[in-house]
Protein backbone atom coordinates (compact mmCIF):
# COMPACT_ATOMS: atom_id res chain seq x y z
CA UNK A 1 0.00 0.00 0.00
CA UNK A 2 0.96 3.42 -0.70
CA UNK A 3 0.79 4.51 3.02
CA UNK A 4 3.33 1.71 3.60
CA UNK A 5 5.46 3.23 1.14
CA UNK A 6 5.15 6.56 2.55
CA UNK A 7 5.70 5.53 6.30
CA UNK A 8 8.98 3.39 5.33
CA UNK A 9 10.02 6.81 3.68
CA UNK A 10 9.34 9.19 6.22
CA UNK A 11 11.15 7.12 9.11
CA UNK A 12 14.29 6.81 6.82
CA UNK A 13 14.36 10.81 5.99
CA UNK A 14 13.41 11.81 9.98
CA UNK A 15 16.62 9.91 10.74
CA UNK A 16 18.88 11.82 7.99
CA UNK A 17 19.84 14.60 10.27
CA UNK A 18 22.59 16.15 7.82
CA UNK A 19 19.67 16.42 4.67
CA UNK A 20 17.93 18.21 7.12
CA UNK A 21 19.80 20.60 8.32
CA UNK A 22 20.61 21.53 4.77
CA UNK A 23 17.41 20.94 2.63
CA UNK A 24 15.18 22.63 5.23
CA UNK A 25 17.06 24.12 8.33
CA UNK A 26 19.95 25.80 6.91
CA UNK A 27 17.76 28.43 4.28
CA UNK A 28 15.68 29.78 7.33
CA UNK A 29 18.37 30.19 10.00
CA UNK A 30 20.54 31.64 7.67
CA UNK A 31 17.52 34.45 7.14
CA UNK A 32 17.64 34.96 10.73
CA UNK A 33 21.12 35.30 11.00
CA UNK A 34 21.27 37.85 8.23
CA UNK A 35 18.48 39.76 9.99
CA UNK A 36 20.54 39.83 13.07
CA UNK A 37 23.70 40.66 11.47
CA UNK A 38 22.10 43.41 9.59
CA UNK A 39 20.28 44.89 12.65
CA UNK A 40 23.66 44.86 14.21
CA UNK A 41 25.25 46.87 11.67
CA UNK A 42 22.36 49.45 11.49
CA UNK A 43 23.16 50.04 15.28
CA UNK A 44 26.98 49.88 15.03
CA UNK A 45 26.34 52.86 12.14
CA UNK A 46 24.39 54.80 13.86
CA UNK A 47 26.41 54.78 17.44
CA UNK A 48 29.10 55.77 15.47
CA UNK A 49 27.63 59.09 13.96
CA UNK A 50 25.44 59.72 17.03
CA UNK A 51 22.23 59.07 15.43
CA UNK A 52 19.34 56.84 16.21
CA UNK A 53 18.20 54.06 13.72
CA UNK A 54 15.28 54.78 11.48
CA UNK A 55 12.06 53.11 13.14
CA UNK A 56 10.62 50.63 10.93
CA UNK A 57 7.25 49.32 11.26
CA UNK A 58 7.20 45.38 10.64
CA UNK A 59 4.40 43.58 9.65
CA UNK A 60 4.69 39.88 10.70
CA UNK A 61 2.28 38.43 7.95
CA UNK A 62 3.90 40.75 5.37
CA UNK A 63 7.47 39.16 6.07
CA UNK A 64 6.13 35.73 6.38
CA UNK A 65 4.14 36.10 2.54
CA UNK A 66 7.73 37.79 1.13
CA UNK A 67 9.69 35.00 2.96
CA UNK A 68 7.53 32.25 1.39
CA UNK A 69 7.35 33.96 -2.06
CA UNK A 70 11.74 33.92 -1.77
CA UNK A 71 11.20 29.95 -1.86
CA UNK A 72 11.05 30.67 -6.14
CA UNK A 73 15.05 31.80 -6.02
CA UNK A 74 17.23 29.29 -7.55
CA UNK A 75 19.61 29.23 -4.61
CA UNK A 76 16.34 28.49 -2.10
CA UNK A 77 15.36 25.77 -4.70
CA UNK A 78 19.02 23.99 -4.65
CA UNK A 79 18.58 23.16 -1.01
CA UNK A 80 14.98 22.56 -1.35
CA UNK A 81 16.56 19.77 -3.72
CA UNK A 82 18.93 18.31 -1.59
CA UNK A 83 16.24 17.04 -0.08
CA UNK A 84 14.74 15.72 -3.11
CA UNK A 85 18.03 13.97 -4.44
CA UNK A 86 18.57 12.15 -0.95
CA UNK A 87 15.03 10.75 -1.16
CA UNK A 88 14.84 10.28 -4.94
CA UNK A 89 18.01 9.11 -5.83
CA UNK A 90 19.44 7.74 -2.27
CA UNK A 91 18.22 4.23 -3.54
CA UNK A 92 20.60 4.54 -6.66
CA UNK A 93 23.74 5.81 -4.94
CA UNK A 94 23.64 3.17 -2.08
CA UNK A 95 22.43 0.18 -3.84
CA UNK A 96 19.29 -0.16 -1.74
CA UNK A 97 16.26 -0.49 -4.27
CA UNK A 98 17.05 -4.08 -3.85
CA UNK A 99 15.66 -3.98 -0.28
CA UNK A 100 12.62 -2.18 -0.75
CA UNK A 101 11.17 -3.38 -4.61
CA UNK A 102 10.35 -6.90 -3.64
CA UNK A 103 8.34 -5.14 -0.31
CA UNK A 104 5.99 -3.36 -2.09
CA UNK A 105 5.11 -2.12 -5.79
CA UNK A 106 6.93 0.16 -7.66
CA UNK A 107 4.30 2.85 -8.00
CA UNK A 108 3.69 2.81 -4.26
CA UNK A 109 7.79 3.52 -3.63
CA UNK A 110 7.75 6.17 -6.15
CA UNK A 111 4.68 7.83 -5.00
CA UNK A 112 5.69 7.45 -1.28
CA UNK A 113 8.61 8.99 -2.31
CA UNK A 114 6.91 12.15 -3.79
CA UNK A 115 4.40 12.40 -0.75
CA UNK A 116 7.51 12.06 1.33
CA UNK A 117 9.35 15.10 -0.42
CA UNK A 118 5.78 17.05 -0.22
CA UNK A 119 6.11 16.99 3.29
CA UNK A 120 9.36 18.14 3.36
CA UNK A 121 8.61 21.15 0.62
CA UNK A 122 6.00 22.46 3.29
CA UNK A 123 8.15 22.18 6.50
CA UNK A 124 10.46 24.04 4.18
CA UNK A 125 7.62 26.76 3.17
CA UNK A 126 6.56 26.80 6.91
CA UNK A 127 10.19 27.15 8.53
CA UNK A 128 10.82 29.79 5.69
CA UNK A 129 7.56 31.95 7.07
CA UNK A 130 8.80 31.43 10.34
CA UNK A 131 12.35 32.80 10.00
CA UNK A 132 10.43 35.58 7.74
CA UNK A 133 8.46 36.25 10.75
CA UNK A 134 11.77 36.30 13.55
CA UNK A 135 13.56 38.40 11.39
CA UNK A 136 10.84 41.10 11.09
CA UNK A 137 11.15 40.64 14.71
CA UNK A 138 14.96 40.81 15.32
CA UNK A 139 14.53 44.00 13.22
CA UNK A 140 11.96 45.79 15.09
CA UNK A 141 13.90 45.04 18.50
CA UNK A 142 17.23 46.46 17.12
CA UNK A 143 15.52 49.84 15.47
CA UNK A 144 13.05 50.10 17.62
CA UNK A 145 10.14 49.80 15.41
CA UNK A 146 6.41 48.67 15.84
CA UNK A 147 4.93 45.48 15.55
CA UNK A 148 2.09 44.71 13.67
CA UNK A 149 0.67 41.38 12.06
CA UNK A 150 -0.42 43.04 8.66
CA UNK A 151 -0.26 46.12 6.45
CA UNK A 152 -2.68 48.56 6.63
CA UNK A 153 -4.57 45.88 8.76
CA UNK A 154 -5.27 43.69 5.82
CA UNK A 155 -6.63 40.38 5.62
CA UNK A 156 -4.15 38.19 7.31
CA UNK A 157 -4.48 34.28 6.68
CA UNK A 158 -5.57 34.23 3.00
CA UNK A 159 -2.56 35.81 1.18
CA UNK A 160 -0.70 34.04 3.23
CA UNK A 161 -2.18 30.41 2.26
CA UNK A 162 -2.14 31.04 -1.22
CA UNK A 163 1.34 32.04 -1.28
CA UNK A 164 1.81 29.03 0.96
CA UNK A 165 -0.17 26.64 -1.84
CA UNK A 166 1.50 28.44 -4.64
CA UNK A 167 4.65 28.25 -3.70
CA UNK A 168 4.24 24.62 -2.53
CA UNK A 169 2.67 23.49 -5.59
CA UNK A 170 5.82 25.00 -7.74
CA UNK A 171 8.25 22.95 -4.92
CA UNK A 172 6.24 20.00 -6.23
CA UNK A 173 6.70 20.69 -10.01
CA UNK A 174 10.44 21.09 -9.15
CA UNK A 175 9.99 17.68 -6.96
CA UNK A 176 8.07 15.60 -10.02
CA UNK A 177 10.67 17.13 -12.31
CA UNK A 178 13.46 15.83 -9.85
CA UNK A 179 11.97 12.59 -9.62
CA UNK A 180 11.81 12.56 -13.53
CA UNK A 181 15.59 12.90 -13.65
CA UNK A 182 16.62 10.84 -10.48
CA UNK A 183 15.02 7.82 -12.12
CA UNK A 184 16.68 8.77 -15.50
CA UNK A 185 20.08 9.56 -14.51
CA UNK A 186 20.54 7.72 -11.06
CA UNK A 187 22.46 10.51 -10.17
CA UNK A 188 22.06 12.69 -6.98
CA UNK A 189 23.96 15.74 -8.60
CA UNK A 190 22.09 15.74 -11.32
CA UNK A 191 18.88 15.04 -9.70
CA UNK A 192 19.47 18.67 -7.81
CA UNK A 193 20.62 20.58 -10.90
CA UNK A 194 19.02 19.92 -13.90
CA UNK A 195 15.52 20.95 -12.36
CA UNK A 196 17.38 24.20 -10.96
CA UNK A 197 19.17 24.43 -14.88
CA UNK A 198 15.57 24.47 -16.23
CA UNK A 199 14.01 26.73 -14.07
CA UNK A 200 16.79 29.11 -14.47
CA UNK A 201 15.56 28.82 -18.30
CA UNK A 202 12.56 29.32 -17.76
CA UNK A 203 12.98 32.30 -15.88
CA UNK A 204 15.40 33.62 -19.16
CA UNK A 205 12.87 32.66 -21.12
CA UNK A 206 9.87 34.33 -19.22
CA UNK A 207 12.07 37.34 -18.53
CA UNK A 208 12.15 38.00 -22.66
CA UNK A 209 9.04 37.02 -23.61
CA UNK A 210 6.69 38.31 -20.45
CA UNK A 211 7.54 42.50 -21.69
CA UNK A 212 5.49 41.17 -24.75
CA UNK A 213 2.44 40.59 -22.89
CA UNK A 214 -0.88 42.66 -23.50
CA UNK A 215 -1.65 42.52 -19.67
CA UNK A 216 1.44 40.56 -17.66
CA UNK A 217 -1.66 39.40 -15.11
CA UNK A 218 -3.47 38.07 -18.03
CA UNK A 219 -0.75 36.06 -19.86
CA UNK A 220 -1.80 34.44 -22.96
CA UNK A 221 -3.00 31.12 -22.15
CA UNK A 222 0.14 28.49 -24.04
CA UNK A 223 2.62 30.41 -21.38
CA UNK A 224 0.20 30.39 -18.13
CA UNK A 225 0.43 26.33 -18.59
CA UNK A 226 3.53 25.95 -20.79
CA UNK A 227 5.69 27.79 -17.61
CA UNK A 228 5.04 25.99 -13.88
CA UNK A 229 7.23 28.72 -12.58
CA UNK A 230 4.40 31.70 -14.30
CA UNK A 231 1.39 29.61 -13.15
CA UNK A 232 2.79 29.69 -9.77
CA UNK A 233 3.29 33.77 -9.76
CA UNK A 234 -0.21 34.15 -11.24
CA UNK A 235 -1.31 31.99 -8.15
CA UNK A 236 0.41 34.08 -5.38
CA UNK A 237 -0.73 37.02 -6.90
CA UNK A 238 -4.57 36.21 -7.32
CA UNK A 239 -4.76 35.89 -3.34
CA UNK A 240 -2.51 39.14 -2.77
CA UNK A 241 -5.71 41.58 -1.90
CA UNK A 242 -6.76 44.50 -4.42
CA UNK A 243 -4.53 48.08 -3.92
CA UNK A 244 -4.76 50.88 -6.06
CA UNK A 245 -2.55 50.03 -9.23
CA UNK A 246 -2.50 45.88 -8.62
CA UNK A 247 -5.74 44.31 -9.38
CA UNK A 248 -5.19 40.48 -8.60
CA UNK A 249 -4.76 37.94 -12.41
CA UNK A 250 -8.45 36.17 -12.21
CA UNK A 251 -6.99 33.49 -14.29
CA UNK A 252 -5.66 31.48 -11.27
CA UNK A 253 -8.10 28.33 -12.56
CA UNK A 254 -6.03 27.89 -15.43
CA UNK A 255 -2.88 28.59 -13.33
CA UNK A 256 -4.04 25.64 -10.71
CA UNK A 257 -5.00 23.34 -13.24
CA UNK A 258 -1.51 24.23 -15.02
CA UNK A 259 0.16 23.79 -12.14
CA UNK A 260 -1.34 20.09 -10.73
CA UNK A 261 -1.19 19.04 -14.83
CA UNK A 262 2.05 19.36 -14.55
CA UNK A 263 2.55 18.01 -11.37
CA UNK A 264 0.53 15.12 -12.00
CA UNK A 265 1.96 14.13 -15.81
CA UNK A 266 5.85 14.89 -14.58
CA UNK A 267 4.59 12.05 -11.61
CA UNK A 268 3.14 9.83 -13.96
CA UNK A 269 6.57 9.63 -15.95
CA UNK A 270 8.48 8.60 -13.25
CA UNK A 271 6.48 6.27 -12.14
CA UNK A 272 6.22 4.82 -15.44
CA UNK A 273 9.86 5.13 -15.83
CA UNK A 274 10.51 3.56 -12.57
CA UNK A 275 8.45 0.62 -13.60
CA UNK A 276 9.85 -0.50 -16.82
CA UNK A 277 13.53 0.36 -15.32
CA UNK A 278 16.27 -2.59 -14.78
CA UNK A 279 17.95 -2.68 -11.89
CA UNK A 280 20.90 -4.42 -12.66
CA UNK A 281 23.14 -2.13 -10.88
CA UNK A 282 21.10 0.45 -8.72
CA UNK B 1 4.12 -31.25 -7.58
CA UNK B 2 4.65 -27.83 -5.89
CA UNK B 3 7.17 -25.43 -6.98
CA UNK B 4 8.83 -22.32 -5.19
CA UNK B 5 10.19 -21.42 -8.16
CA UNK B 6 10.13 -22.09 -11.86
CA UNK B 7 11.73 -20.20 -14.82
CA UNK B 8 11.04 -21.69 -18.74
CA UNK B 9 12.75 -20.49 -21.54
CA UNK B 10 14.54 -17.42 -19.63
CA UNK B 11 17.11 -15.12 -21.16
CA UNK B 12 18.41 -11.70 -20.68
CA UNK B 13 20.61 -9.62 -22.74
CA UNK B 14 22.19 -6.69 -21.39
CA UNK B 15 23.16 -5.46 -25.14
CA UNK B 16 25.67 -8.26 -26.88
CA UNK B 17 25.84 -9.89 -22.98
CA UNK B 18 23.90 -12.74 -23.18
CA UNK B 19 23.28 -13.02 -19.13
CA UNK B 20 20.77 -15.97 -18.90
CA UNK B 21 20.30 -18.19 -22.09
CA UNK B 22 16.84 -19.95 -22.61
CA UNK B 23 17.00 -21.02 -18.87
CA UNK B 24 14.60 -23.73 -17.47
CA UNK B 25 14.73 -24.45 -13.72
CA UNK B 26 12.07 -26.15 -11.54
CA UNK B 27 12.64 -26.14 -8.03
CA UNK B 28 10.84 -28.25 -5.53
CA UNK B 29 9.26 -26.69 -2.87
CA UNK B 30 11.10 -27.57 0.74
CA UNK B 31 14.30 -28.23 1.59
CA UNK B 32 17.78 -26.49 0.17
CA UNK B 33 18.60 -25.64 -3.53
CA UNK B 34 21.44 -24.86 -4.76
CA UNK B 35 22.62 -22.53 -7.21
CA UNK B 36 25.93 -22.78 -8.50
CA UNK B 37 27.83 -21.38 -11.40
CA UNK B 38 31.37 -19.22 -12.01
CA UNK B 39 31.01 -15.78 -12.55
CA UNK B 40 29.44 -14.34 -15.15
CA UNK B 41 26.96 -17.74 -15.23
CA UNK B 42 24.10 -16.01 -14.74
CA UNK B 43 23.51 -16.80 -11.21
CA UNK B 44 22.22 -12.93 -10.01
CA UNK B 45 20.78 -12.19 -12.86
CA UNK B 46 18.16 -14.99 -12.24
CA UNK B 47 17.95 -14.05 -8.96
CA UNK B 48 16.87 -10.06 -9.49
CA UNK B 49 14.74 -11.23 -12.47
CA UNK B 50 12.86 -13.15 -9.67
CA UNK B 51 12.97 -10.36 -7.23
CA UNK B 52 11.37 -8.24 -10.08
CA UNK B 53 14.72 -6.04 -10.39
CA UNK B 54 15.07 -7.07 -13.59
CA UNK B 55 12.29 -8.12 -16.53
CA UNK B 56 13.53 -10.97 -18.69
CA UNK B 57 14.12 -10.58 -22.56
CA UNK B 58 12.19 -13.99 -23.46
CA UNK B 59 10.62 -16.78 -21.32
CA UNK B 60 8.40 -16.86 -18.55
CA UNK B 61 9.73 -17.20 -14.56
CA UNK B 62 7.05 -18.39 -11.94
CA UNK B 63 7.80 -17.30 -8.26
CA UNK B 64 5.21 -19.62 -5.47
CA UNK B 65 2.94 -20.38 -8.28
CA UNK B 66 2.53 -16.50 -9.38
CA UNK B 67 4.08 -14.68 -12.25
CA UNK B 68 7.69 -13.45 -11.41
CA UNK B 69 6.97 -9.60 -10.66
CA UNK B 70 3.90 -10.57 -8.74
CA UNK B 71 4.29 -8.46 -5.39
CA UNK B 72 1.93 -10.82 -3.36
CA UNK B 73 4.42 -13.41 -4.14
CA UNK B 74 7.16 -11.47 -3.68
CA UNK B 75 6.31 -10.76 -0.05
CA UNK B 76 6.37 -14.51 0.48
CA UNK B 77 9.64 -14.41 -0.02
CA UNK B 78 12.93 -13.00 1.76
CA UNK B 79 16.17 -12.64 -0.49
CA UNK B 80 19.52 -11.55 0.07
CA UNK B 81 21.14 -10.91 -3.16
CA UNK B 82 24.77 -9.89 -3.68
CA UNK B 83 26.67 -7.89 -1.54
CA UNK B 84 24.23 -6.36 1.49
CA UNK B 85 23.34 -2.68 1.42
CA UNK B 86 21.95 -0.45 3.49
CA UNK B 87 21.41 3.06 4.37
CA UNK B 88 24.61 4.31 6.49
CA UNK B 89 22.86 6.88 8.85
CA UNK B 90 20.06 4.21 9.98
CA UNK B 91 20.67 1.78 13.12
CA UNK B 92 20.11 -2.26 12.44
CA UNK B 93 16.71 -1.44 14.30
CA UNK B 94 15.89 1.32 12.59
CA UNK B 95 16.67 -0.83 9.24
CA UNK B 96 14.49 -3.51 9.82
CA UNK B 97 11.72 -1.26 11.02
CA UNK B 98 11.99 0.87 7.80
CA UNK B 99 11.91 -2.58 5.82
CA UNK B 100 9.21 -3.52 7.76
CA UNK B 101 7.00 -0.46 7.38
CA UNK B 102 7.41 -0.85 3.28
CA UNK B 103 5.70 -4.04 3.90
CA UNK B 104 3.18 -3.20 5.64
CA UNK B 105 4.48 -5.84 8.28
CA UNK B 106 1.88 -5.22 11.39
CA UNK B 107 4.09 -7.25 14.01
CA UNK B 108 7.33 -7.54 12.20
CA UNK B 109 9.05 -9.06 15.37
CA UNK B 110 12.26 -7.31 15.08
CA UNK B 111 13.96 -8.23 17.88
CA UNK B 112 13.06 -11.91 17.40
CA UNK B 113 15.19 -11.70 14.35
CA UNK B 114 17.78 -9.28 15.30
CA UNK B 115 18.07 -11.94 18.48
CA UNK B 116 18.19 -14.70 15.90
CA UNK B 117 20.94 -13.58 13.64
CA UNK B 118 22.89 -12.28 16.64
CA UNK B 119 22.31 -8.98 16.15
CA UNK B 120 20.87 -7.88 19.57
CA UNK B 121 23.92 -6.00 21.30
CA UNK B 122 24.33 -4.40 18.00
CA UNK B 123 20.91 -3.36 17.20
CA UNK B 124 20.96 0.04 18.24
CA UNK B 125 24.42 0.46 16.42
CA UNK B 126 24.53 2.53 12.63
CA UNK B 127 25.03 0.11 10.38
CA UNK B 128 28.08 1.76 8.86
CA UNK B 129 29.40 0.96 11.52
CA UNK B 130 28.84 -2.80 10.98
CA UNK B 131 31.40 -5.90 9.57
CA UNK B 132 30.73 -7.21 6.18
CA UNK B 133 29.59 -10.56 8.36
CA UNK B 134 27.16 -8.18 10.37
CA UNK B 135 25.68 -6.78 7.24
CA UNK B 136 24.85 -9.97 6.09
CA UNK B 137 23.36 -11.01 9.50
CA UNK B 138 21.23 -8.02 8.91
CA UNK B 139 20.11 -8.77 5.47
CA UNK B 140 19.41 -12.35 6.37
CA UNK B 141 16.89 -10.43 9.50
CA UNK B 142 15.35 -7.71 6.90
CA UNK B 143 14.80 -11.60 4.55
CA UNK B 144 13.12 -13.10 7.29
CA UNK B 145 11.23 -9.95 8.85
CA UNK B 146 8.06 -11.14 6.39
CA UNK B 147 8.29 -14.91 7.80
CA UNK B 148 8.81 -15.82 3.84
CA UNK B 149 8.12 -19.48 2.22
CA UNK B 150 10.93 -18.78 0.41
CA UNK B 151 14.90 -17.31 0.92
CA UNK B 152 16.75 -16.79 -1.81
CA UNK B 153 20.26 -16.18 -0.10
CA UNK B 154 23.30 -15.25 -2.83
CA UNK B 155 26.45 -15.87 -0.65
CA UNK B 156 25.21 -15.44 2.63
CA UNK B 157 28.42 -16.34 4.60
CA UNK B 158 30.69 -14.62 2.59
CA UNK B 159 32.61 -12.17 4.75
CA UNK B 160 31.44 -14.04 8.23
CA UNK B 161 33.84 -15.77 10.49
CA UNK B 162 33.88 -19.18 11.09
CA UNK B 163 32.23 -19.37 14.03
CA UNK B 164 29.35 -17.24 11.66
CA UNK B 165 29.81 -19.30 9.27
CA UNK B 166 28.60 -22.51 11.23
CA UNK B 167 25.97 -20.53 12.47
CA UNK B 168 24.07 -19.24 9.42
CA UNK B 169 24.89 -23.06 7.97
CA UNK B 170 22.58 -24.62 11.21
CA UNK B 171 20.26 -21.62 10.68
CA UNK B 172 19.64 -22.31 7.37
CA UNK B 173 19.02 -25.92 8.22
CA UNK B 174 16.67 -25.22 11.35
CA UNK B 175 14.59 -22.75 8.63
CA UNK B 176 14.43 -25.44 6.20
CA UNK B 177 13.83 -28.34 8.61
CA UNK B 178 11.83 -26.50 11.20
CA UNK B 179 10.08 -23.76 9.80
CA UNK B 180 9.65 -25.77 6.03
CA UNK B 181 11.26 -22.51 4.23
CA UNK B 182 12.38 -23.63 0.95
CA UNK B 183 16.18 -21.91 0.42
CA UNK B 184 17.45 -21.11 -2.47
CA UNK B 185 21.56 -20.85 -2.39
CA UNK B 186 24.19 -19.63 -4.30
CA UNK B 187 27.40 -20.00 -2.93
CA UNK B 188 30.89 -20.13 -4.33
CA UNK B 189 32.11 -22.46 -1.16
CA UNK B 190 31.51 -25.65 -2.99
CA UNK B 191 32.30 -27.69 0.53
CA UNK B 192 29.42 -25.53 1.99
CA UNK B 193 26.80 -25.91 -0.71
CA UNK B 194 26.99 -29.96 -0.72
CA UNK B 195 27.04 -30.14 3.52
CA UNK B 196 23.97 -28.01 3.45
CA UNK B 197 21.82 -28.57 0.14
CA UNK B 198 19.30 -31.02 -1.49
CA UNK B 199 20.01 -30.37 -4.72
CA UNK B 200 21.82 -28.12 -7.25
CA UNK B 201 21.96 -26.76 -10.18
CA UNK B 202 24.93 -26.03 -12.17
CA UNK B 203 24.75 -23.15 -14.48
CA UNK B 204 27.15 -22.14 -16.46
CA UNK B 205 27.52 -19.35 -19.84
CA UNK B 206 23.36 -18.93 -18.69
CA UNK B 207 22.24 -22.34 -19.19
CA UNK B 208 21.69 -25.22 -16.63
CA UNK B 209 24.83 -27.53 -17.33
CA UNK B 210 23.85 -29.91 -14.73
CA UNK B 211 21.23 -30.35 -11.80
CA UNK B 212 20.13 -33.03 -9.55
CA UNK B 213 20.16 -34.36 -6.18
CA UNK B 214 23.41 -33.99 -4.22
CA UNK B 215 24.13 -37.18 -3.33
CA UNK B 216 23.41 -38.52 -6.82
CA UNK B 217 25.20 -35.63 -8.85
CA UNK B 218 28.58 -36.63 -6.53
CA UNK B 219 28.05 -40.23 -7.23
CA UNK B 220 29.01 -40.08 -10.40
CA UNK B 221 32.76 -40.84 -10.84
CA UNK B 222 33.05 -42.04 -6.93
CA UNK B 223 35.21 -45.16 -6.26
CA UNK B 224 35.71 -47.65 -3.78
CA UNK B 225 39.51 -47.00 -2.79
CA UNK B 226 40.42 -50.93 -1.59
CA UNK B 227 44.09 -51.70 0.46
CA UNK B 228 43.40 -55.76 -0.13
CA UNK B 229 46.22 -58.41 -1.07
CA UNK B 230 46.85 -60.00 -3.09
CA UNK B 231 46.35 -56.68 -5.56
CA UNK B 232 46.47 -58.88 -8.55
CA UNK B 233 43.30 -61.08 -7.45
CA UNK B 234 41.27 -58.09 -6.48
CA UNK B 235 42.06 -57.05 -10.17
CA UNK B 236 41.18 -60.20 -11.48
CA UNK B 237 37.50 -60.46 -9.80
CA UNK B 238 37.13 -56.38 -10.60
CA UNK B 239 38.13 -56.59 -14.44
CA UNK B 240 37.27 -53.72 -16.53
CA UNK B 241 35.98 -52.09 -13.14
CA UNK B 242 39.29 -51.90 -11.52
CA UNK B 243 42.64 -50.24 -11.97
CA UNK B 244 46.03 -50.33 -9.45
CA UNK B 245 46.33 -47.15 -7.45
CA UNK B 246 50.02 -47.24 -6.50
CA UNK B 247 51.74 -50.91 -5.07
CA UNK B 248 48.96 -51.76 -2.24
CA UNK B 249 45.54 -50.10 -3.11
CA UNK B 250 42.99 -50.91 -6.15
CA UNK B 251 40.32 -48.30 -7.30
CA UNK B 252 37.29 -50.37 -8.02
CA UNK B 253 34.63 -48.66 -10.04
CA UNK B 254 31.11 -49.54 -8.59
CA UNK B 255 28.17 -48.31 -7.21
CA UNK B 256 28.06 -48.35 -3.56
CA UNK B 257 25.04 -51.01 -3.54
CA UNK B 258 27.53 -53.25 -5.30
CA UNK B 259 29.63 -53.10 -2.38
CA UNK B 260 28.58 -55.24 -0.29
CA UNK B 261 28.68 -58.24 -3.08
CA UNK B 262 32.02 -57.40 -3.62
CA UNK B 263 33.27 -57.60 -0.50
CA UNK B 264 31.86 -61.09 -0.35
CA UNK B 265 33.37 -62.17 -3.59
CA UNK B 266 37.27 -61.05 -2.45
CA UNK B 267 36.48 -62.59 1.04
CA UNK B 268 35.49 -66.01 -0.68
CA UNK B 269 38.77 -65.30 -3.11
CA UNK B 270 40.48 -65.13 0.25
CA UNK B 271 41.81 -61.84 -0.51
CA UNK B 272 42.54 -59.63 3.04
CA UNK B 273 41.12 -56.55 3.10
CA UNK B 274 42.71 -53.70 5.66
CA UNK B 275 40.83 -50.61 4.39
CA UNK B 276 38.27 -49.57 2.25
CA UNK B 277 37.11 -46.11 1.55
CA UNK B 278 35.13 -43.96 -1.20
CA UNK B 279 37.00 -41.57 -2.54
CA UNK B 280 36.30 -38.70 -5.39
CA UNK B 281 33.00 -37.91 -6.55
CA UNK B 282 33.00 -34.26 -4.11
CA UNK B 283 30.97 -31.14 -5.70
CA UNK B 284 33.69 -29.63 -6.58
CA UNK B 285 34.91 -32.27 -9.17
CA UNK B 286 31.14 -32.44 -10.52
CA UNK B 287 31.42 -28.27 -10.69
CA UNK B 288 34.87 -28.21 -12.88
CA UNK B 289 33.83 -31.35 -14.75
CA UNK B 290 30.45 -29.29 -16.28
CA UNK B 291 32.01 -25.92 -16.10
CA UNK B 292 36.05 -26.35 -16.92
CA UNK B 293 36.38 -23.44 -14.66
CA UNK B 294 39.43 -24.04 -12.38
CA UNK B 295 37.87 -21.05 -10.12
CA UNK B 296 34.67 -22.05 -8.66
CA UNK B 297 33.27 -19.16 -8.69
Amino acid sequence: MLADAFAAERLRFLRARGTIFWSVLFVPLVGVALAIIQGLFMRGLMNRVDARPPTRAVYLLNQAVESVSSSNFFLIQVFFLIAAAAILAGDYRWETWRLLTPRNTRANLMLGKLATFGLVAAAGLVLLAVSGVLSGLVAAGMTGGNVAWARDGGELIKPLAGVFVAAWLEMMVLGALAAVVAVSTRAGLATILVPVALWIVQAFILGQASGRFADPMAPPLPWLIGSPALAADMLKAALQPASPGFTPPTVWPIALAGLTGWIAGLTGLAVWLFGRQDLTRE
Amino acid sequence: MSLALETVGVSKSFGAVTALDALSLSIPRGGIFGVLGPNGAGKSTLFRIVLGLVAPTAGETRLLGAPAGDIGALRRIGAVIETPRFLPWLTGRETLTMLALASGEKTPEIDRWLARVGLTEAADRRVNGYSVGMKQRLALAAALLTRPELLILDEPTSGMDPAGILEMRALMRELADKDGVTIILASHQLDEVQRVCDAVAILDGGKMVAGGRVDQLTGVGERLRLLATPTAKVLEILGERGAADGEDAVLAAIPRDQAPALFKALIKAGVAITEARWVGGDLEKVFLSHTGEADAG
